[in-house]
């Protein structure tokens, strides 16, 4: 029979790993996913993972500051940026509908050989992080990797938005797992990057949307907002 | 130190006062000044790093070495000349290229910020920060590059916005991977993400992590760099970018990145011992040559070309750096400067042709020589320089990053290296050279009458302190910037270039 402290640290480290699952799982998820408005609500439920993995470290470690860079990731990543993305969504007049360049089985077929390669690339990583969140570590790259897979392989530029904030997630996970979260002032800047631009993306999606509409009044925006510029 | 915060303050104020509803001549004045004012405080720092080596400001925030020096005077020169230059473009373009007076204030104030995040990048210590700045670098120009509005710009901001974001999420693994070995070889530290803390353990760091953070850090800020393979965004910025900010982003934005690979080298190289990063930088470096010098010979526009130079430049300066040897060091980060300064007097150049001769085809801009005398011997002069042709400055940095290359026994890069440059020279001389020499076209008009925007003087004015530079410097290394080159090259190899190499001509020249 283990001693006590032992099983809780167990227990607090499967809690972590299995958010951290779920995260993945998400991102899975989003590759699977037909719908843009779905993508981007499987994006506010993983952001809302991941704040749940950041208390759970957080707790865990007592590395106190995480509790803050969870709270910030409910409100923006989980809730602000999803209600930007949906305004977005419902805004551009186009078939709300992904358009993979890869089908879809084949897609999450690649997604699979992602998460080897992460697997692969985290082990000499692993001994430098703290062991209590060791293997998520994998999983915080191979969200990485699939969110850059989103990015290229889909040709809404919607899906384009969800994908980098589907890499951002991803490192935050990866930079929580190897050294439970990076100087409070640092994380602040990240999070206030990702919602700069995150803004900006939507800005510029509207600009692009109302320059095609002026310049070709006939045509459905359709082509214009469907392709990769 | 204050000066810091001061060099910080004054684009950050100048962005705010951008806004106020003041007429848009007297922002654009305001701009400059605030740039020039920038530009003195950078100067006025010079003698003081010089003397104490670094300075530090904010509890090990804030921290400017030779190296850092070197940049900030870089981007607040920049910046003043492309300011300068801003104002007389804007008032030499008709009302509806230039948007609203509204438009415009957002432009001046972008514009500072953007500036003062670039500073930010080179004075912080902490790595995390440089991050988040060289981010910030990112979303404060991206509506400069879609300024115009239209299709094409908003879809090159698009790109810009999007490859440059991504790609940079590689270079914060790199960074989380260098705290972490900090981290988990000393404990938690506040200062464990700054530069100097890292350099101070650099031994005692985990190897591989080391590596691997090198590995993302290049990557990552590479594609900010715009290094083949990831250079995907920069011709599209490049050309659609209104021409002030053009200059800005290859003068200098490309330098911040790189200045971030730098910062990662040093820290690699002492960590690991030898010259891990070398071989990588220069495989880079000679991609980038390599296929900037495919894509100069093809280009129609003029801008893109000056883009897919701008690669070119970033590759030799990374070759450079890869070399490794405090003579090829000091050859690349002379270079540095170089090329921000050329490219700044052909972008500038660029944009009053454009102005005269409402369009960016290269075909369609012949006989400036004979057109507009001024500008025509700016193009000549910058695109003689540009290409390598001695006298001018940037003949000396890639003279001296080659021989240097000779020195240190890497003969065939070294070879490599100028048969590529021999065919850029060629590319770009067969380019440039119908636009300065031959017959002006028919429907341009000697007088520029027929517009209601006449071409502001201030357009010409611009050109001359970068065309003196490149001039001068191919002579004479004026003695504090010798010696900020010298530290910084210290600070990367430990060492300064000897007596011997070559430099020792210029050392001479430079002393009397």
């Amino acid at each position: 029979m283990p001693p006590l402290a032992e099983l809780i640290h167990d227990v607090e480290a499967q809690a972590i790993n299995v958010c951290a699952m779920f995260l993945l799982l998400t991102s899975f998820a989003i590759v699977a996913q037909r719908s843009l408005a779905s993508c981007v609500s499987l994006y506010a439920l993983q952001s809302f993972f991941l704040g749940l993995t950041a208390m759970v470290v957080a707790d865990a470690s007592g590395v106190h500051h995480l509790y803050f860079a969870a709270a910030l990731n409910f409100l923006i990543k989980a809730w602000l940026i999803p209600r930007i993305l949906h305004r977005v969504v419902e805004r551009v007049n186009v078939k709300r509908e992904v358009e993979p360049l890869v089908n879809i089985p084949s897609s999450l077929l690649i997604c699979g050989g992602l998460m080897i390669l992460a697997l692969y690339l985290s082990q000499p990583i692993k001994q430098i992080g703290p062991l209590l969140t060791n293997d998520s570590l994998a999983l915080g790259l191979a969200i990485v990797f699939i969110g850059c897979f989103i990015m290229v392989s889909r040709r809404k530029l919607v899906t384009q938005i969800v994908g980098f904030l589907t890499v951002e997630n991803g490192l935050f996970l990866v930079a929580t797992a190897i050294t439970y979260g990076m100087p409070f002032i640092v994380e602040l800047g990240v999070f206030f990057d990702i919602l700069v631009a995150a803004l900006i993306f939507g800005v510029l999606l509207h600009r692009i949307q109302d320059t095609f509409e002026s310049a070709h009044p006939t045509e459905s925006t359709e082509e214009q907002l469907g392709s990769t510029p | 130190m204050t000066i810091l915060m001061v060099l910080l303050g004054i684009p950050v104020v100048a962005a705010v006062l951008s806004l106020l509803p003041l007429p848009i001549t007297i922002i654009g004045r305001l701009t400059v000044f605030a740039m020039l004012a920038t530009l003195v405080t950078a100067g006025g720092m010079v003698p003081h790093v010089l003397a104490q080596g670094t300075l530090e400001g904010l509890h090990h925030f804030l921290r400017v070495d030779a190296l850092s020096c070197l940049m900030v005077v870089l981007i607040s020169l920049t910046s003043f000349l492309a300011s300068f230059y801003s104002v007389g473009y804007w008032e030499s373009q008709p009302r509806e290229e230039r948007g609203s007076d509204r438009k415009l204030r957002g432009y001046y104030a972008l514009y500072s910020l953007f500036v003062a995040s670039m500073l930010l990048v080179c004075i912080t210590d902490n790595l995390g920060v440089l991050w988040v700045a060289l981010e910030a670098t990112t979303l404060a120009s991206a509506f400069l590059v879609g300024y115009y509005n239209k299709e094409v710009s908003l879809q090159a901001a698009w790109r810009y916005l999007i490859i440059c974001s991504v790609g940079i999420s590689f270079a914060l693994i790199g960074v989380v991977l260098a705290f972490a070995s900090a981290v988990s070889a000393a404990g938690f530290h506040e200062d464990a993400l700054n530069w100097s803390y890292l350099m101070s353990m650099a031994d005692q760091l985990d190897q591989t992590a080391l590596k691997l953070a090198f590995g993302f850090a290049v990557v990552g800020f590479g594609t900010k760099a715009g290094l083949v393979p990831m250079h995907g965004w920069l011709p599209d910025a490049h050309s659609e970018a209104p021409t002030p900010v053009s200059a800005l982003l290859s003068g200098v934005l490309l330098k911040c990145a790189l200045y971030a690979i730098i910062r990662f080298s040093i820290l690699v190289n002492h960590g690991i011992g030898d010259h891990f990063s070398g071989s990588i930088l220069m495989a880079f470096g000679f991609l980038s040559v390599g296929v900037a010098a495919l894509y100069i010979f093809g280009q129609t526009h003029i801008k893109r070309l000056l883009g897919y130079s701008s690669v070119e430049h970033i590759g030799i300066i990374t070759i450079g750096l890869g070399f490794g040897s405090p003579l090829a060091v000091f050859g690349a980060l002379f270079h540095m400067w170089n090329h921000a300064m050329t490219k700044s007097l052909l972008f500038f150049t660029a944009g009053n042709l454009s102005l005269r001769y409402h369009t960016m085809i290269i075909e369609k801009i012949t006989g400036s020589l004979r057109l507009t005398t001024g500008t025509g011997v700016a193009l000549l002069v910058g695109g003689l320089a540009l290409s390598g042709t001695p006298p001018f400055s940037i003949f000396i940095s890639e003279f001296l990053i080659v021989s240097a290359g000779i020195q240190s026994d890497h003969w065939v890069p070294s070879l490599l290296l100028i048969v590529l440059l021999v065919m850029i020279f060629a590319a770009l001389f067969n380019q440039l050279s119908p636009m300065a020499l031959g017959a002006p076209p028919e429907d341009v008009s000697h007088h520029d009458t027929s517009t209601s925007s006449p071409i502001s003087s201030l357009t010409a004015w611009a050109l001359v302190i970068p065309a003196l530079f490149i001039i001068l410097m191919g002579w004479v290394i004026p003695g504090p910037l010798f010696e900020l080159l010298s530290e910084g090259t210290r600070i990367i190899t430990g060492d300064v270039p000897v007596e011997t190499s070559p430099i020792s001509l210029l050392r001479h020249v430079g002393h009397e």
